[in-house]
């Protein structure tokens, strides 16, 4: 009893209070040098205002939600198959991952825009430049950690008759696992900012366009309100995240161990 | 994100002018004050009237130097004024009035009246759209921030339509007039000079633009000018003083010669089509001097009853419960004598 309690303290009591203790600073830190709500509004402003304006936040954050998901769903299965793709075949590797890296290294921000001009504005491009963002961190991570397959194992299987596809679905993809999940806790939070990134640019909904309307009516609050909606958002999805990856390769880990 | 980046993209800006500035001939060092300064937008021809007076030397011979700093957007200014990031900047007047009317205590005050708004809807021709009727069902592009949009409701009941009427949808500056080229909206809201420029520099011919001018329909609205945080302006009033003096002869020697405005305003920015730049530096002294302020009261200066007028459309347009005096969001007094503040003699084509 004890033990769990302590263990209590360590995952869900000190984080909270941290986050807790963060708001306060802020909070005294405006009150002490007297910051102008126009560069940064004090907590105790942002809090009401993030209550009383909810019908229009909770709209908007479920269309960011869902694109996000979309673009993440997407995303994840696309950057599996070309991962383990690039690690089983190295020949597909030579060829291609320099073009992948360089296509990766396009900023968003560039491409968003002219997705947009060919599929027009709204949820499509929000999900496409999420999806984008998350494909290659995914593919790069996975096809890494195929190619490291034990070779070991690898020669016991091919040795008892076991084919190269089984040999990856059997030991290759299993051993990606831990890595695949230490890419996904990095891809959940990108998509978040594809998608938002996408609903500044073009859309009529969504966190990312209710935050530069609110920014263009000088509603500082609001701004802060969605940014606000953006980090629970955020933490949410990766503690989602979390859960999964201990149902799937709780395996990897020490007992008590910390992801 | 776009914060982000907007906030790393003016620094990268402001070291490319720090190179160009250094590569300039060195002044003779006198103890110049340092004032930054924030642009409405990227450099373009307008801001001409700005670089030739800081080429000629008049801001130095007032013992000031100017840091001018591209801005974000024009109503965005106003923000980073409040704020104190900048205590001058170029920017939206419908803005101020809007912030100052929400936040008397924190103003930012408007000192120099460059060229009135020219809001419009801009379609093309093949879209079926030549009336404010016509806009009826359509499918209109309109930024967020855009004054245009901001100002449809006005424009509407001026206009015997709704906005309700028509479908909305909104995107990022820069996608504005692609989208209208594209055919994924059927017009836009714009300032009509930015949506010329843009369609004429996207290979448009003018004879296929259409534009819906608000100021044909009902709606005079005050455009762009130099605006101040009113705590400096107390402050430091001598200073203010001498900026719109040099800011002011900047736009007389334009009015001689343009060309030598515009060099001014190319020399900082490679990048600019000088054709293009031209056009729009033209384009605002046109706007100047055809305002029946400037005739009244001299270049630069607004007068009452046209603030007032903007303030009427603005406060019924932003719902506003209260309507701020002119005299709470502008401040004349330091405009120099309006001798020195004359119409150009020649006209400008």
């Amino acid at each position: 009893m004890y033990t769990l309690s302590r263990h209590t303290i360590r995952t869900v009591v000190s984080p909270i209070a941290f986050g807790l203790g963060l708001i306060l600073t802020w909070e005294l830190v405006c009150d002490a040098f007297k910051v102008s709500k126009f560069i940064i509004p004090r907590p105790a402003a942002i809090g009401p205002m993030f209550f009383s304006h909810w019908s229009v936040i909770w709209p908007n954050a479920l269309q960011t939600l869902a694109t996000t998901f979309s673009g993440f769903a997407i995303g994840i299965s696309a950057g599996f198959l070309l991962g383990v793709a690039l690690g089983a075949s190295a020949n597909l590797h030579k060829t291609i991952f320099a073009t992948l890296i360089g296509i990766n290294n396009i900023p968003k921000v560039a491409f968003t825009p002219l997705i947009v001009l060919s599929v027009g504005l709204g949820t499509v491009p929000a999900v496409i430049t999420s999806a984008l963002i998350v494909v290659f961190p995914i593919a790069i991570v996975v096809s890494a950690s195929v190619a490291q397959m034990d070779p070991e194992l690898n020669d016991v299987m091919r040795s008892l008759g076991a084919s190269r596809y089984l040999a990856m679905v059997k030991i290759g993809i299993p051993q990606a696992m831990p890595s695949f999940f230490a890419a996904l806790k990095i891809a959940i939070t990108l998509a978040l900012v594809g998608s938002f990134l996408s609903e500044t640019v073009a859309a009529n909904r969504g966190l990312g366009y209710m935050m530069s309307r609110a920014a263009s009516d000088f509603d500082v609050e609001l701004v802060f309100s969605g940014l606000t909606m953006l980090v629970v958002i955020a933490i949410i999805l990766y503690v989602l995240v979390i859960v999964a990856e201990r149902r799937v390769v709780g395996w990897a880990y020490r007992k008590g161990g910390s992801t | 994100m776009t914060l982000f980046v907007r906030s790393m993209i003016s620094p990268a800006v402001a070291f490319a002018l720090t190179l160009g500035a250094l590569a300039l001939p060195a002044k003779p060092a006198a103890a110049l004050e340092k004032i930054p300064l924030s642009l409405a937008w990227t450099i373009g021809g307008s801001n001409g009237p700005l670089y030739i007076a800081m080429d000629r030397g008049y801001f130095a011979a007032e013992g000031l130097e100017i840091d001018a700093v591209p801005g974000d957007g024009s109503a965005n200014v106003v923000n980073r004024l409040a704020s104190g990031a900048y205590q001058i900047g170029f920017g939206d007047v419908p803005s101020v009035i809007k912030y100052d009317t929400l936040n008397p205590d924190k103003k930012v005050m408007v000192i120099y009246n460059q060229f009135p708004s020219d809001l419009s809807i801009v379609s093309l021709k093949g879209r079926g759209i030549s009336t404010p009727q016509d806009l009826k069902g359509k499918t209109i592009g309109a930024p967020t921030g855009d004054t245009a949009y901001k100002m449809f409701a006005a424009f509407a009941s001026a206009n015997k339509i709704s906005a309700d009427d028509m479908k909305w949808e909104h995107m990022a500056i820069t996608l504005r007039e692609p989208m209208l080229i594209q055919g994924k909206v059927d017009a836009i809201t714009a300032n009509e000079s930015t949506a010329y420029f843009a369609l004429k520099g996207a290979g448009i011919p003018d004879s296929d633009m259409v534009f819906i001018r608000y100021p044909e329909h009902g709606i005079n609205l005050v455009g762009s000018g130099m605006m101040v945080n009113e705590s400096y302006a107390k402050e430091h009033p001598d200073t203010v003083r001498k900026i719109v003096k040099a800011f002011n002869h900047g736009w007389e020697d334009s009015f001689a010669d343009p060309k030598a405005s515009l060099d001014a305003a190319l020399k900082r920015d490679p990048l600019l089509k000088p054709d293009i730049e031209m056009g729009r530096l033209k384009y605002a002294i046109k706007g100047m001097v055809g305002q029946p302020d400037a005739k009244k009261a001299g270049i630069g200066a607004y007068t009452d009853e046209t603030l007032a007028a903007s303030i009427d459309i603005i406060a019924a347009s932003e719902k506003l419960t209260t309507k701020i005096a002119p005299k709470d969001m502008s401040d004349m007094s330091f405009l120099p004598p309006i001798a020195e503040r004359h119409l150009p003699t020649a006209t400008i084509n």
